[in-house]
């Protein structure tokens, strides 16, 4: 979501070079009125110049942006992924230089251009220790320009929630159970894959696109797809106990690797938690209803 | 949308577009300035060696190579540092700083360099401007701090990109850009320059001389003066000052006398300045004609300060200037930059002083073993006249007819007034000493004058540069109940006096240029300051001060019509330069933009119109037509009419 950069308040820092800058000046000055020599006085009126020009440039730099931070669809606990950065610089006549964004300590991007009435995109490296519904969290926008003299910007609060899926670890065993009696779930149909040619049916959401019938598009005007027999690899049907681990945490990480290799190898996978069971099945939609399932189950399942 | 340009690949071999060389560009053009700073204070070796370090520093960097290590460099910095201290220098302590800032910086461009050495280099050029600043005011300082602003903005500006951007290829157009608000940047930043150098506030007088070294005597004046010195200057052409005549004041009908030291004791061959208590002006003085003036004096190197023949008042007092004793004027210390001061001086040839019975035996003192001819110049010349006056006209006559001036020392015997006085020819101070021997001899209290006669009058400055060569040396005779006369015995042929040749019109106008740069610089003190502020704030009371006559108010109104215009001007001229079509985009961007929806950098204007068509549904039709309208005549040169153009700008209303 696209929102103007206000922040509550405006913090200046003086970096380094601006307070060699300032002793510099100081020194010059003191030196101008102790020798009473106005070509000092010349240099330290276009040092001051310089630096109250810096101020004014910093001041209107910040001014009339507009940012909005895209998350990648999948976000794994523990791993870095890329969100998408877009600052829009609303002026008519001053570009913004030097935009620096900063989320955590190595989490930085920078703009080095904005031009008037235009946005810029950008990627910025964004981590997550925490499965469940998160929020994006505080960035912190700067910028040093013109001179990098002062640091200035502020906090900004982004409060959109993104849903992180718990960190993959790799699978110690595996102990599946069987596909339970009167189950409908899974693929609409309850259809399996690999198998002989079996008929068309609908398109429904979360069908993969690899099985749309497109001949049929123009003989019934709506979307079908192609249904096989199961191939003979049984559907998985996970619980908690499906794999082993001392913790929570690292047995559902075992188990989104599994719905990741299983649907993957497009074998049809379930999940039976205690609060949620979700029947064999595949498709993108499918497996990110278990991965939603397996990131909201127990302490990361706040909503 | 284009992905930033943060995003620039590595290097290869693509060296026009590496960020590094626009760093080293500034950086070597900050070093260059550093060395035409250090060569207006500093010795040429110096000078020599600095740019020899920026050759060779520019050459390694532009071959990416570095022979020397950076303990070699450290090693050479300090042993530099240390043999320069070491050494003397002329401008003492100051002279030693500025020159190890000299050997710093060659040892920052022999190096591989950061950031912070490009910063280092701009830091030591400044340290170097600032020398130039302490020890001259000459208007050089001028042009390089004007090179200097500038530059200084664009390395400033350029330095954290430079930073951000290693080891990446330049994005196209950042330069254009930041040269750009670099120009901004400075013209944001000389007015208020400006406001500063006039606004900060002064001292009346230095409060520090420690720094300041002091200077080397270059007056042709000294408190002792023996003859043949003035004729060893009377070739020199450095100026010593200038005097700028005020109320308007134009060229003086004769020859200006400016006065700096008096001679009063001597022993026959050498005179000694006195500094006689001040004395009282005689009764009824003071109706003569008076002159102000402002001296902008060089450097000298003593306390002797020139002015216009009888200096009555001067500013300013205290601590900087005094009256002495012989109606000189004395600086409290010996100026070690130029020097600024303001005189009101009689230019009668009249010092109406009171001559007391101590300051009368002085001036008749006549040293024993003078030659027997200085005592028949005595006799022979003055001795018939009766009244002093009379006298005087005689030895001036003598001397202005069967005499010569020459530079050359007369030879002849032991005694120099004698060899004057037998070859009939001899420099200023020959016939001002025989003259006023010869005044003392026949009862006339007498003394010698020593200072600059004549100049070359500047008419486009309205004032008179004098040089060495217009030293000069004359007498002043004892007139009972009138006060000391001026005498210049001195022939004019050849004699300073006598004029120089008038310097071409060009020469002229770069000296009037130095003398505006030296009166901005030097003359602008506390009182200035103060004055301006009167000044200003009279001019703000009197413009809002309504009765606001009509006459001030249309003024204003004007004023305020033209500054509103000037941006206006700009904007319709740009306007009217545009297509029509392009202008019609330009509207559709601002709506839309209003709305937040803003074109990408770099995105295309189909691809925009289709974005902001499914984000504003309502105007979709409207921001199509526009867009492709605009597409196919910036990219396809399709041409519309008047009819056309209008029907899309009606499109332009529904979006």
């Amino acid at each position: 979501m696209r929102r103007p950069l206000r922040f509550d308040r405006v913090r200046v820092q003086i970096t380094r070079t601006g307070k060699l800058y300032i002793a510099l000046t100081l020194l010059v000055g003191v030196a101008a009125v102790n020798t009473a020599n106005n070509l000092l006085y010349l240099v330290t009126a276009g040092l001051l110049a310089l630096m109250s020009v810096s101020g004014m440039v910093a001041y209107c730099a910040l001014r009339r942006l507009d940012l909005e931070v895209r998350t990648p669809r999948e976000l794994y606990a523990h791993q870095q992924a890329y969100a998408s950065l877009r600052v829009t610089n609303r002026r008519r006549l001053l570009p913004t230089f030097m935009l620096q964004v900063r989320r955590e300590e190595d989490e930085r991007a920078i703009f080095l251009l904005i031009p008037p009435i235009r946005e810029v995109e950008t990627t910025i490296p964004v981590h997550f220790a925490r499965r469940g519904h998160q929020m994006l969290g505080e960035f912190t926008i700067t910028s040093d320009f013109p001179f990098g003299f002062f640091h200035r910007g502020g906090r900004i609060l982004l409060d959109d929630e993104v849903l992180v899926f718990p960190q993959p670890l790799p699978v110690r065993s595996i102990h599946s159970s069987g596909l339970p009696e009167n189950d409908s779930g899974g693929t609409p149909s309850g259809r399996g894959v690999g198998g002989d040619f079996h008929g068309i049916r609908r398109y429904a959401a979360g069908d993969p696109p690899s099985r749309i019938y497109w001949r049929a598009l123009s003989r019934y005007g709506a979307l079908h797809v192609k249904e096989f027999d199961e191939e003979g690899r049984p559907p998985l049907l996970l619980t908690l106990e499906s794999v082993p681990g001392p913790s929570l945490e690292e047995r559902l990480g075992q188990l989104v690797t599994l719905v990741l290799r299983a649907n993957a190898e497009g074998t049809p996978v379930g999940l039976d938690l205690p609060s949620v069971r979700l029947s064999p099945g595949g498709g993108l939609l499918h497996r990110n209803r278990l991965l939603t399932a397996l990131a909201l189950y127990g302490d990361g399942g706040v909503t | 949308m284009k992905r930033d340009v943060t995003e620039g690949v590595k290097v290869k071999g693509d060296r026009t577009r590496r960020p590094d060389r626009v760093t080293l560009v500034l950086t070597y053009a900050m070093a260059c300035l550093g060395l035409a700073a250090a060569l207006l204070h500093l010795s040429l070796l110096l000078g020599g060696l600095l740019a020899a370090f920026i050759t060779l520093g520019a050459a390694w960097d532009l071959r990416g190579r570095h022979p020397l290590s950076t303990w070699m460099i450290n090693l050479f910095s300090v042993m530099g540092v240390i043999a320069l201290a070491a050494l003397p220098s002329a401008h003492g302590f100051l002279g030693r700083l500025l020159a190890a800032s000299v050997v710093l910086l060659g040892a920052k461009l022999l190096g591989p360099k950061a950031s912070r050495d490009h910063l280092q280099v701009m830091l030591l050029s400044l340290l170097l401007l600032i020398g130039s600043a302490i020890l001259t005011v000459d208007l050089t300082f001028g042009v390089l701090f004007a090179a200097y602003l500038p530059l200084a903005t664009a390395t400033l500006l350029w330095i954290p990109f430079g930073r951000e951007l290693e080891g990446r290829t330049l994005p196209r157009g950042l330069v254009r850009r930041l040269g750009g608000v670099a120009l901004v940047l400075l013209a944001a930043a000389i007015p208020l320059t400006t406001l500063f150098y006039f606004g900060l506030p002064r001292a009346t007088a230095p409060l520090w001389h420690g720094i300041a070294p002091s200077p080397a005597l270059a007056s042709g004046f000294s408190d002792r003066v023996s003859l043949g010195d003035v004729g060893r200057i009377a070739l020199r052409t450095d100026p010593v000052f200038r005097a700028v005549l005020l109320e308007g004041k134009g060229p003086l009908p004769a020859a200006p006398y400016w006065r700096g030291l008096v001679f009063e004791d001597t022993d026959g061959v050498s005179w000694r300045a006195t500094e006689p208590p001040v004395s009282t002006l005689l009764a009824g003085s003071g109706s003569g004609e008076t002159v102000r003036h402002l001296v902008y004096l060089e450097p000298q190197g003593d306390h002797t300060l020139f002015a216009l023949d009888h200096p009555l008042a001067a500013s300013p007092t205290s601590l900087t200037l005094r009256f002495s004793g012989g109606a000189v004027l004395k600086a409290a210390r010996p100026p070690a930059t130029r020097f600024r001061y303001e005189v009101e001086s009689d230019i009668t040839g009249w010092v109406p002083e009171v001559l007391g019975p101590e300051a009368r035996a002085r001036n008749l003192f006549v040293p024993p073993g003078l030659p027997p001819a200085v005592h028949r110049l005595a006799s022979d010349v003055v001795g018939p006249a009766r009244r002093p006056q009379e006298k005087v006209e005689r030895l001036r006559a003598h001397f202005h007819t069967g005499y010569t001036y020459t530079t050359q020392a007369p030879v002849g015997s032991d005694h120099p007034l004698e060899a004057f006085l037998t070859a009939r020819a001899g420099y200023c101070e020959y016939f001002a000493a025989a003259t006023a021997m010869a005044l003392r001899l026949s009862g006339v209290p007498a003394r010698l004058v020593g200072g600059y006669v004549g100049g070359e009058f500047n008419d486009q400055g309205n004032y008179y540069l004098v040089r060495q060569r217009s030293a000069h040396v004359w007498v002043e005779a004892y007139i009972d109940g009138r006060g000391w006369m001026r005498v210049d015995p001195t022939p004019p042929a050849g004699s300073p006096a006598g004029g120089t040749s008038p310097a071409s019109s060009f020469s002229r106008f770069v000296d009037s240029l130095r003398l505006r740069w030296y009166a901005l610089t030097i003359g602008y003190d506390m009182r200035s300051q103060v004055a301006a502020l009167r000044s200003l704030s009279e001019t703000i009371r009197n413009t809002f001060a309504f009765s606001l006559e009509w006459e001030n108010g249309g003024r204003l109104l004007g004023l305020a019509v033209l500054l509103a215009a000037v941006p206006l001007l700009v904007s319709l001229t740009r306007k009217a330069r545009q297509h029509p079509l392009e202008r019609l985009y330009a509207q559709l961007l601002r709506r839309l933009s209003r709305r937040r929806i803003v074109r990408g950098h770099k995105e295309g204007p189909l691809d925009f119109a289709r974005r902001a068509s499914r984000a504003r549904p309502e105007g979709a039709s409207s921001i199509m037509e526009i867009s492709r309208a605009y597409a196919a005549w910036r990219y396809g040169g399709r041409t519309y009419g008047e009819e056309r153009l209008r029907e899309l700008s009606r499109n332009l209303r529904r979006v």
